[in-house]
């Protein structure tokens, strides 16, 4: 949009000024961002607890903003150029909205939690710089949210993944740690690289950043499908870096062993989600309805990394032994059956993705916070050390069992509908285009769900099944029972009742979003 | 309310265990007693008596709420009721569900550890299998029947045997197996069919569903069948009485052109046909047939008495319920194709698993493999497609249910004194357990089919069915009647081993002198099963009728509509 240069500089001002106030929970969190590090370099050293405070304070403050400026009616079609915040680069829309409480949800609960972690308190060099980094992620994640430019899309996500690398580095005399943090390097400068080239490409193709444009459209239809193809394939490799998909999901088992747990927790989340709110948004902008060779590419293309993500995931996971590494790679395995939805290129679809991106968020995080309880409790990530835990700490075994039957997607939980939604949508675009694949598919993460029971009743089979083998048993109390306690409700509520109030509601915000 | 009542009493019962302390050991077990006998002194006394009034083969007592309603695009959307009926076909196996619930709480009471846990899965068991003989709406069948998988898991992996593991997983993921294909063509199902009423909320003509007369309802029928009901006004529903509603022969309520439509196919071979074919699967997991059955075997010996029982008698009539209810109801014309199939493996079940009982050491795996084969008889009687052949079925999942009760009963005795249930290390019991002996006799006769008792009833209509029957060939019935033979055998050579001759115990020592008689306890569960079994042998008319106008009402729909789709295979215009 700046490209096409048709305003002078000094109104480019100020329709930047006018846009301020669109981006307003950012403006609070950088705020609480800055304020975190003059406290950290001031008070932080004696008070320790003032950093995370001011970080709490300060997302909780932009969810607040998130919600005062809900607006799920910006559309395309109303907005002039002049009337979009900073010239077109994001959007303000309830979609991103949606994705803001997500990871304010999990935001909160991390800060939460790293509080209160043991391994990451004896720290020597103190928890100040963590927090500010969480933080500063927050923000990264927003703008992966609103992002509807293809450079914002790139900054945005590297905005991300920079903190995600100090992040998961932190405790930088633990071996697994360490390196963990050098292959998400890798992987990621790898993955950011390709999808600079492919964006590079798509430029060249197009001539424009802006894929809300006409001039997008058209070029790229005018280029043929298999070139096109072929360049989204470059671009889809960032996004399925940030979602864990298959073929770039080879860092996730180490980050989210190696990493403290509240970090492993947030990164199986809030980036994901981000990753799925960008490329709902980019694949919304293609123009697939004009162009049904492309469709039916990215259909095969889409179908492809879900299935082998959710088998692949699910077979690694059948073999782990450690609860963390399980759910690294079952994450993978949701990743699969969540790109299910996208490549159901309708609003059914895309509708069940945020809605299992809500589900998942509650559980995942719920079950890495039971994975890390679990572990700092008994000082072991393994579920043979787990036998018989559910006679000493029987609410702990009855929360945890319902989060795994959740992940494994049986009723009553939410998890069953998010699964029942994305296959629903698989339904219906096989109803609608007759595409064969589509059934396959579905029929494939049928099976799947199979498979992943094997693997997530393995915590309740150790732990109710086997007879106790440890001496001491943790007592399971305060604010880790509260918060897997507050967490399990969701699960249950929405796989009983008013989730169809949910899907209706994220399905009206997806219908304002595109063009 | 009368019928949710059913749920809700356990419902109750389970919350006031669950904030019990674990302590208060002996109010649990009389909460569990007592909420599963108000369960079934309400269905006795409320639910029985207006259903016995009935007489027509509709549903006699119906409740029905909106429960959800998701939006579909530009197909409409999805409404899922909560839909709760009675026929004659659930009311029979509630009330076997109902007699038995009490008494196998009741001889729970010998269960030592975890009670609080135990008593609580009992009765979450007891809420999910109600309802489920109650549900008349897919969704809510689905998700009853998914759920009672978890308390049985929990019930045979913590209380059972020492392969309690090993089998509690099989079953598992056996029985999940099963149902997730029930997912894939629920599905389909929800594209396929619509709501009339909630349709002509959408399409403008009435405010409310439950203002639409049936003018407005033939209305939204016809331009539906005539391809003029445009998509967003379509009301999908998961309904099963909606589902199997017909006008002039044919399905009312299905979408032109959609998954489950008349000439539809998927990959290639016919949708309705195959989906048929996949529904009985799960079912067939779950009742069990061969050689899908080696599930049984395992949960049954790993699981503990009470657990066993409630299995046998209950939860496998959940799966010849589910073939009846959902797959008959929706897609008739595959029992029409797979007749002969169905037949076929229905003989197999009861032949091989009679031959496999024959050869069992531990007279629990015995009685495990005869449930098998007398299970068989469902399945033929079903396979049929006679009123007689389905009556003869559902009286048999009946019977069975009594039968099996008792038997695994009887194994939980001897168990409970000497921890062995190895026929041959016993002798000559008559001599110091005869009300043992002859709750023994009574309950082993019952089950090979004595004339007087009453499976001897229900197998004997099952074979008037398939003999009548004008697509099963008559060498079915005669290879089942094989099958009674062989139960003769297995069961006559046991009962020579265990009771006649001198009183003897060959296992480890010491445990013979435990082997006294029945308990007043025990006497107490095993009378009334006892005495059920003779009531019945004499007067079966007491259950038969309970059912006889709904299953014959069933059964001519069922026939009309399996017809009329041979006929209309292929022919149908799907909509431009």
């Amino acid at each position: 949009m700046l490209s096409e240069a048709t305003y002078t500089l000094s109104e480019k001002l100020a329709l930047l000024a006018g846009s301020i106030s669109h981006i307003l929970p950012e403006l609070i969190l950088s705020a609480a961002f800055l304020l975190m590090i003059v406290f950290e370099i001031s008070i932080g050293k004696k008070n320790k607890k003032v950093v995370p405070l001011t970080g709490l304070a300060g997302i909780l403050l932009s969810l607040a903003a998130v919600i005062l400026l809900w607006d799920s009616e910006a559309t395309v079609k109303t907005l002039k150029i002049e009337e979009e915040p900073f010239l077109g680069m994001i959007r303000n829309d309830g979609f991103a909205g949606f994705f803001k409480i997500l990871f304010a949800v999990s935001g909160v609960l991390t800060l939460l939690f790293s509080m209160q972690n043991k391994k990451l308190r004896s720290e020597s060099r103190g928890m100040g710089e963590y927090f500010i980094v969480i933080l500063g992620m927050t923000i990264g994640l927003h703008f992966m949210s609103m992002a509807t430019n293809l450079l914002m899309m790139f900054l945005a996500m590297e905005m991300v993944s920079l903190p995600s690398y100090i992040l998961t580095a932190y405790a930088r005399l633990n071996q697994k740690s360490a390196e963990a943090s050098i292959k998400y390097v890798i992987y990621g400068a790898f993955s950011s690289g390709i999808m600079l080239f492919g964006l590079s490409y798509l430029y060249g193709i197009t001539g424009t950043l802006d894929p809300s444009s006409a001039a997008f459209a058209q070029n790229l239809n005018a280029a043929g499908a298999f070139p096109v193809t072929f360049v989204l394939l470059l671009v889809l490799g960032g996004f399925a870096f940030k979602i864990s998909a298959v073929p770039f999901h080879f860092w996730a088992p180490d980050v989210y062993q190696g990493a403290s747990w509240p970090v492993a927790a947030f990164f199986s989340v809030a980036p994901k989600a981000a990753g799925f709110a960008m490329l709902i948004r980019f694949l919304d902008f293609l123009p697939v309805e004009s162009n049904p060779a492309l469709k039916s590419n990215l259909i095969i293309v889409l179908g492809l990394m879900a299935l082998v993500g959710m088998t692949l995931g699910n077979l690694s996971a059948l073999r782990q032994e450690n609860f963390r590494r399980m759910l690294a790679w079952s994450s993978i395995a949701h990743s699969g059956y969540m790109l299910l939805g996208v490549a159901c290129f309708s609003l059914l679809g895309n509708a069940a993705v945020l809605f299992y991106l809500a589900v998942y968020t509650v559980m995942t995080y719920a079950a890495f916070m039971a994975a890390g309880w679990l572990e700092e409790q008994t000082g072991s990530g393994r579920f043979e050390d787990y036998r018989g835990l559910a006679q000493g700490i029987p609410l702990f075994v009855i929360l945890l069992s319902i989060l795994m039957v959740s992940l494994t997607g049986l009723p009553p939980t939410g998890g069953f509908i998010g699964k029942l939604d994305i296959f629903l949508a698989l339904g219906e675009q096989y109803q609608e285009t007759g595409y064969g694949l589509l059934l396959l598919l579905l029929v494939a993460a049928i099976l799947n769900t199979v498979v992943s029971l094997f693997y997530y009743l393995k915590p309740p089979v150790y732990m109710i099944f086997k007879n106790p083998s440890i001496k001491v048993i943790p007592r399971f109390h305060g604010l880790a029972a509260w918060i897997l306690a507050i967490l399990t409700i969701p699960v249950l509520w929405l796989g009983i009742l008013h989730f169809d109030v949910l899907v209706n509601f994220l399905q009206g915000l997806l219908l304002n979003l595109s063009s | 309310m009368t019928l949710t009542l059913l749920i809700l009493i356990p419902l109750i019962g389970l919350l006031a265990i669950l904030v019990l302390p674990k302590k208060h050991e002996n109010l649990i077990k009389q909460i569990a007693l007592g909420a599963t006998v108000l369960q079934m002194v309400w269905f006795l006394a409320q639910v029985l008596p207006v259903a016995m009034q009935g007489g027509t083969g509709e549903f006699i007592i119906e409740e029905e709420a909106r429960w959800l309603s998701l939006s579909l695009g530009s197909l409409g959307s999805l409404n899922i009721h909560y839909h709760l009926g009675i026929d004659g076909l659930s009311l029979v196996l509630l009330l076997l569900s109902v007699m038995i619930f009490p008494i196998a709480t009741l001889a729970s009471f010998s269960i030592k550890r975890r009670i609080k846990t135990y008593f609580a899965l009992i009765l979450l068991l007891n809420l999910s299998i109600i309802g489920c003989f109650m549900a008349l709406d897919f969704f809510l069948f689905y998700l009853l029947y998914e759920f009672m998988l978890l308390p049985m898991f929990f019930l045979i992996g913590v209380w059972g045997g020492e392969r309690r593991e090993y089998a509690a997983i099989k079953f598992f993921i056996y029985t999940l197996f099963g149902s997730v294909f029930m997912l894939l063509i629920m599905l389909g199902l929800s594209f396929s069919f619509i709501d009339p009423a909630e349709s002509a909320v959408l399409a403008g003509l009435v405010d409310s569903a439950e203002n639409a007369t049936p003018e407005i309802i033939a209305q939204i029928q016809q331009q539906l069948a005539a391809c003029q009901l445009p998509g967003e006004f379509q009301a999908h529903t998961f309904d099963i009485t909606l589902m199997s509603e017909t006008v002039n022969g044919g399905l009312a309520n299905i979408v032109p052109g959609s998954i489950f439509d008349y000439g539809s196919t998927l990959l290639g071979f016919n949708a309705r046909i195959l989906a048929f074919l996949v529904l009985f699967l799960g079912f067939a997991i779950k009742i069990p047939v061969v050689p899908l059955h080696t599930w049984l075997p395992d949960a049954h010996v790993e699981a503990p008495t009470p657990v066993s029982v409630l299995l046998a008698a209950i939860l496998l009539k959940v799966g010849g319920y589910g073939i009846l209810r959902i797959c008959y109801s929706i897609f008739p014309e595959g029992g029409l194709v797979f007749a002969d199939w169905i037949a076929f493996f229905g003989v197999l079940s009861i032949l091989y698993g009679a031959l496999l009982a024959m050869h069992q050491k531990d007279l629990k795996a015995l009685i495990a493999y005869s449930s098998i084969s007398h299970m068989g008889f469902v399945l033929l009687g079903i396979a049929s497609m006679e009123p007689s052949g389905i009556n003869g079925a559902v009286f048999q999942m009946f019977n069975h249910g009594i039968v099996s009760a008792a038997l695994f009963l009887v194994v939980g005795v001897i168990y409970d004194r000497t921890h062995d249930r190895t026929i041959a290390n016993y002798s000559g019991l008559w001599t110091k357990m005869p009300r043992y002996t002859v709750a023994v006799l009574i309950a082993f006769f019952a089950s090979m089919g004595l004339p007087g008792l009453n499976s001897f009833v229900s197998e004997m209509v099952v074979l008037f069915g398939s003999v009548n029957s004008a697509g099963l060939s008559h060498w079915f019935s005669i290879l089942a009647v094989l099958g009674i033979l062989f139960a003769a055998v297995y069961y006559l050579r046991t009962f020579r081993q265990m009771f006649f001759g001198s009183f003897g115990y060959y296992g480890s020592e010491g445990h013979g002198r435990a082997l006294s008689d029945l308990t007043s306890r025990e006497s107490l569960l095993l009378f009334p099963l006892c005495l059920a079994m003779i009531v019945l042998g004499l007067v079966p008319s007491l259950v038969l009728d309970l059912m006889d106008v709904s299953i014959s009402d069933f059964t001519v729909r069922i026939g009309e509509l399996s017809q009329s789709f041979i006929d209309l295979r292929g022919s149908t215009i799907p909509c431009p």
